[in-house]
């Protein structure tokens, strides 16, 4: 084929080269079926997309049919069926994003550069696509490119920040620096553990002070490494005598991502927010050689306005009980001494020195813990039922595949603490009987997948993975699967038959995994923090850890504050909670003093909950009775400026790309349901075009394969029964009270408008006109309905009308 | 267990055996739209040859021990019946792919393309009604001791 | 055996059976799409729900009696509300993809409703011809393109079960298609033609005319009956399957007249011999070793 017009022989060198460079990636991997995802992401990443040769090549390499192997690279969204540009430039879609105007940040984007999301530029340099979640939901708006993270991210400004881009981008080298080898004990007994901590406790009682750098996702996007590397700079530069006992240490993420790059000097727990490489040599000759705070460096709360020197204090922190995420940010996740020294794997050692599997089990089931992932099924009684399950092997599966927009626990959870959650899985693993597990993170999460890489090797070097750990009779060791980027994989079925090497449709249950999981095995699947609290239980006792909760939902659970809230960040209460305390003491409230309209739980499958709901206490079962779920823990605030028509429109458009396409209701309900919304938000709905949607939605809910299906339609569901008003507002008004649909929102300056100008220049496409303290205009025609002139304005100076009133008004003038 | 026994010396060709064959596996038939209904012959299962020197062959399924068109099926839609030892097509599980008959070495499977399924001699579930009708005893059933 | 209750009558039924089986045993009609005799269910289509109760007081679940085993003391409601609600808006659904296929057209009247207003008049399923020439025509850019394709994976798991894996269901969600790797047409293919036989709507065509059948953008020869000229297999197929049942090539492409006529002429020769019954018999009635 000579379409491209290529003379022939150069193509045959073409695809011999195809031919050489995948045949490398087949000879590193092993030529077995079972390799099938991790083979196409290697070619994937080495040619930049998949050609239907490398495909072949491929499928004749590992034995699989071609047609197979074809599935599922149109399944993941992770491969591409087509060449894409040198640089690929994602804007982030998640909800956090999306609310925060993520939309017109695509928009600016396909203006500026000319192409649709999913096209490639005729030069061929630059891709654009929109993703999911990025996990870095407290920046939101979010666009990436490699490694250069951009938050904050306003239309206005994406044009330059293209051009940053296509000028190369110097921090992709970054990354983590380069893989350094620390000398680890091989540990054969509990006694080797022990003593080994306390020589690295010794060693960590050494410094004097200690700069904690937060580098999780949002503080490195906010230029966290480049701090921390000036503030060792300056340590090194500040002299022989005074540096002894002065350290700085990257963690992993502190929760509050809004306010990164966050500084905590230990031991006084001082917290910098916000801090730039210039400040490097401040916090190094003050605060760290001489403890003094530097005031302007500290973070305000919220309310009050007042400064607060420790980060405990702060209303953020003071609300919060972090017992999963007690190590976060103070460790660094990148050193297995580190957690050991912090009595890191202490349970485990406890565990198999004086437990019995059953003696876990139940102690696991007396501490009430319920599945993080979303359906809060007890976790005791899973390890029960695969232990009793008939079959020899036993496998455990942690599943990292966070792929609600909006939530990032998981994600953080890994970068800042992998070894906790290792330990709960090599715990699982005992009390089930299995010897092998499986660490399944999305490849959405660069740093997670190597910070869980790094830990999983460290502790295998250690022995804490392999055979005969910590002297026991336990063989047990893990290996880790990246996932392919559909959100269905989410759901463990259809996990298990991603890391199987297909396409991750899921199958029905029964059988559930516990009884024929992965490979035919029993297996556990237990989600990240799931895992992580199995260590806390096992290191507090399950009395303790019941203690803390409500009656059927125990312990703390880690919550993602996003959205419109003054602090949004990672935040960990115990059970029990109001969704009220959550949002205005730990989230201070809505910020420019809009008003807070709803809240958002559970992700996709959530629902909404309006403001009189939510003195509810996070609970499984009382966030259920609302109409919503706890899932996995996704809290998106929404103010007076989000449409819940368009919220419902935006998760349907959501799960009706991310279905599998398998069973009707889900693929082809969806689809319709959809579109139904779209002619809500365009003002072209019927009056009975509402209860169509409610049939659709419960039709789907009732007959879809599986959980993502029939959950679909909890934020249409809710938001009709929550919202009914606004949609009926949109049908029979012809009027988005929020201002965002489109079709229907017309601006308007009213007299409240004092000409501070303001909106003049947040006007994308100069359509306000008015002279400084004199009343601005809206020029009808020139207008595109963005709303930024509405999220600018002080002084509620802009109305909101619909397209009639607006016509009215004119009529009114011109008489 | 029911074996047929085909004797083709005694064979006069009168084509009796094809004629109740075919009414064996006769399928009444709805009223459709522009026709009638009624009784439907099936294919005769059982077909009489003649041979280069104008003797007569009787020819039918043998329900080979090791069957080549159960071997050949990749669908299991062919079973041999504990009750009878016929080899039974399982219409509902059939393709049509036409492997099996394709296989037989005898030629003893075909396609009825009038409905469409493919046929072979399924001893009439015990009866076969071929014997009854024969006239010369060329075509004898016979049961057998499983 | 099994007692279970099914819309009020006590059943019986055995261990293992399907909900859907054991329904039907009974003379209840229950809808199904996906289901294929031949191959394992897989829940796709959801026409085939059911209501079923652990206990009667009991929450209702909405099941697919094809996936669905029966169990000691079930209670299933083969239509209630909700089970209507569901095929009603499934068969609705899949006739937006497929709104000239008769099967769904006959469904739709079966399971009541809303039809949909995309719906035009019905015309029959492509005609497949087995072996003789037929009107089909080929008419397509995108490999199958007849009148809808509903995604039920039956020509995809009949593919797979065949051992041939020519062609998938590829991308995902609504914008999912059954099509050889890449949109190209299928390499693995041999032209046997069973997924367009079994396809419910009639969208896999398949043409056959002057000794050369079309199927997914492909062309096969017909290897015709060395008795008598009639096209009997493809070329791919009856080559690929003389190896594997180890016959040769001209026996298996000879037409069933041809094979029976010279067979005749060996048992017509055959010497009778004596039987237990004091018969004469004639052929190698016991076992016809390859």
């Amino acid at each position: 084929m000579t379409a491209m017009g290529a003379p022939v022989d150069s193509i045959d060198a073409m695809s011999s080269d195809i031919a050489k460079r995948v045949d490398r990636i087949l000879q590193k991997r092993g030529a077995q079926s079972g390799q099938l995802i991790h083979v196409l992401q290697d070619v994937n990443d080495e040619l930049g997309w998949l050609p239907l040769e490398s495909l072949r090549l491929v499928a004749d390499g590992l034995g699989v049919p071609l047609s197979r192997v074809a599935s599922v690279s149109t399944f993941y969204k992770a491969f591409s069926t087509r060449p894409r540009g040198r640089r690929i430039v994602r804007v982030c879609m998640g909800t956090a994003c999306y609310v925060r105007g993520a939309r017109e940040v695509t928009e600016e984007a396909t203006r500026e550069l000319g192409i649709q999301s999913g096209e490639t530029t005729a030069d061929g340099e630059m891709t654009l696509e929109t993703v999911n979640c990025l996990g870095a939901c407290a920046l939101g708006p979010v666009m990436v490119s490699g490694s250069v993270v951009i938050g904050h991210l306003e239309a206005g400004a994406v044009g330059k920040a293209l051009e940053e881009l296509k000028r190369g981008n110097q921090e992709g080298a970054r990354a983590l620096g380069g893989e350094c080898v620390e000398q680890l004990p091989e540990l054969k007994s509990p006694e080797d553990l022990q003593s080994w901590r306390n020589q690295t406790r010794g060693r960590a009682s050494g410094p004097v002070r200690q700069a904690l750098v937060c580098a999780g996702t949002g503080c490195r996007a906010a230029g966290a490494v480049k701090v921390s590397e000036a503030l060792a700079r300056w340590i090194e530069a500040s002299g022989s005598e005074s540096r002894i006992g002065l350290e700085v240490k990257e963690t992993g993420c502190h929760g509050f991502c809004e306010k990164g790059p966050l500084v905590v000097v230990r031991p006084e727990e001082t917290l910098y927010v916000g801090v730039k490489e210039s400040d490097a040599s401040e916090i190094v000759e003050r605060t760290l050689a001489r403890g003094e705070p530097i005031s302007r460096l500290l973070c305000a709360d919220a309310s009050s306005r007042r400064r607060v020197l420790r980060w405990p204090e702060l209303p953020f922190y003071a609300e919060q009980r972090r017992v999963v995420l007690r190590n976060a940010g103070r460790i660094d996740p990148a050193s297995l001494t580190d957690y050991v020294a912090s009595g890191g794997y202490d349970a485990l050692s406890r565990v198999l020195r004086t437990m019995s599997p059953e003696g876990v089990i139940e102690e696991i089931a007396r501490s009430g813990l319920r599945g993080r992932g979303g359906a809060g099924y007890p976790t005791g009684l899973k390890w029960k039922r695969c232990a009793e399950a008939v079959g020899g092997n036993r496998v455990i599966v942690c599943n990292g595949d966070e792929g609600d927009p909006g939530a990032y626990m998981d994600r953080s959870l890994i970068e800042a603490d992998p070894h906790s959650v290792l330990e709960g899985m090599i715990i699982g693993a005992y009390a089930i009987g299995a010897t092998t597990g499986h660490i399944y993170i999305r490849h959405e999460y660069p740093l997670a997948l190597e910070q869980m890489g790094r830990a999983v090797s460290e502790a295998r070097r250690a022995g804490l993975l392999g055979r005969a750990i910590l002297g026991s009779r336990m063989d047990f060791d893990v290996s880790m699967t990246r996932g392919g980027g559909a959100f269905v994989c989410g759901e463990e079925t259809a996990l298990l038959a991603s890391i199987e090497g297909k396409p991750g449709r899921p199958r029905p249950r029964p059988p559930y995994p516990t009884e024929r999981g992965l490979f035919d095995l029993p297996t556990v699947i237990n989600n990240v923090e799931t895992l992580a609290s199995v260590t806390r239980i096992l290191e507090m006792g399950a009395a303790a850890y019941a203690a803390i909760g409500t009656e059927r939902s125990k312990g703390t659970k880690i919550f993602s504050l996003v959205g419109k809230a003054r602090n949004t960040g990672l935040v960990e209460v115990p059970m029990g909670t109001s969704i009220r305390d959550l949002v205005e003491k730990v989230g201070g409230g809505v910020p420019r003093g809009r008003k807070l309209k709803a809240v958002q739980i559970g992700g996709p499958s959530g629902g909404c909950l309006p403001e009189s709901e939510l003195d509810r206490p996070v609970d499984y079962e009382a966030l259920g009775e609302a109409g919503a779920i706890m899932g996995s823990g996704g809290i998106i605030v929404m103010d007076d400026r989000t449409c819940m028509v368009d919220v419902a429109r935006y998760f349907t458009d959501f799960l009706e790309k991310e279905s599998c396409g398998k069973c009707t209701p889900c693929r082809d309900g969806l689809r319709e349901l959809r579109e139904n919304l779209e002619t809500v938000t365009l003002g072209r709905a019927t009056a009975g075009g509402l209860d169509e949607i409610e049939e659709m939605a419960r039709a789907i809910g009732l007959g879809s394969l599986c959980g993502l299906g029939r959950t679909a339609v909890n934020p249409v569901l809710s938001t009709l029964r929550h919202f009914r008003a606004e949609y009926l507002s949109h049908v029979e008004d012809g009027k988005c009270p929020a201002g965002v649909c489109r079709e229907l929102a017309r601006f308007r300056v009213n007299e409240r408008c004092n000409g501070c100008g303001l909106c003049r220049e947040a006007c994308p496409v100069n359509a306000i006109s008015g002279e400084t303290r004199s009343p601005h205009a809206i020029a009808q025609e020139s207008c595109v309905r963005c709303g930024a002139c509405l999220d600018v304005c002080h002084r509620g100076g802009i109305d909101i009308l619909s397209r009639r009133e607006l016509e009215e008004a004119a009529m009114e003038v011109a008489s | 267990m029911i074996r047929l026994h085909v004797s083709p010396k005694l064979c006069s060709g009168c084509r009796s055996c094809e004629m109740a064959c075919s009414y064996a596996h006769a399928e009444v038939e709805a009223r459709v739209a522009g026709g009638l209904g009624g009784l439907r012959p099936g294919l005769p299962r059982v077909r009489v040859s003649v041979t280069g020197t104008r003797a007569f062959v009787p020819m039918l399924c043998f329900q080979c021990d090791e069957a080549r068109c159960i071997g050949a099926c990749k669908y299991g839609a062919l079973e041999r019946s504990l009750r009878t030892g016929a080899i039974e097509v399982n219409e509902e599980r059939c393709t049509l792919c036409g492997l099996c008959a394709a296989a037989c070495p005898f030629g003893n499977m075909e396609l009825e393309h009038s409905r469409p399924a493919m046929v072979k001699c399924d001893l009439c579930r015990g009866e076969p009604a071929c014997a009854k009708f024969c006239p010369t005893g060329a075509l004898r059933g016979a049961s057998l001791p499983r | 055996m099994i007692e279970l209750r099914l819309d009020g009558e006590l059943v019986l039924a055995s261990e293992g059976e399907r909900l859907l089986d054991v329904a039907r045993r009974v003379g209840r009609r229950i809808p199904t799409l996906c289901d294929h005799p031949a191959v394992e269910p897989e829940g796709a289509c959801r026409l085939c729900v059911v209501e079923v109760r652990d206990r009667a007081e009991g929450p209702g679940r909405v099941v697919p009696s094809c996936l669905e085993r029966v169990q000691p003391g079930l209670d299933v409601r083969t239509v209630t509300q909700e089970v209507k609600l569901v095929r009603q808006t499934v068969v609705r659904l899949l006739l937006r993809r497929a709104p000239e296929s008769a099967a769904l057209r006959s469904l739709a009247e079966e399971v009541g409703g809303k039809s949909s207003e995309a719906v035009r008049e019905p015309t029959e399923p492509a005609e497949i011809n087995w072996g003789k020439s037929s009107g089909a025509v080929w008419a397509s850019e995108e490999n199958a393109g007849g009148a809808g394709c509903v995604l039920c994976g039956i020509c995809t798991r009949l593919c797979a079960a065949a051992g041939y894996d020519a062609i998938s269901i590829q991308g995902r969600g609504a914008e999912a298609r059954v099509s050889g790797p890449g949109g190209e047409p299928p390499e693995a293919c041999t032209g046997c033609g069973v997924c367009a036989r079994a396809c419910p709507t009639g969208h896999i065509l398949l043409a056959e005319s002057g000794g050369v059948r079309r199927i997914w953008g492909r062309r096969f020869e017909m290897i015709r009956c060395g008795g008598c000229g009639e096209a009997t297999l493809p070329r791919e197929l009856a080559e690929l399957e003389s190896r594997r049942l180890g016959v040769t090539l001209v026996e298996l492409t000879h037409c069933p007249t041809c094979k029976r006529r010279s067979s005749a002429e060996k048992f017509g020769e055959l010497p009778a011999r004596r039987t237990r019954e004091g018969l004469s018999e004639s052929g190698p009635m016991k076992g016809v070793a390859r």
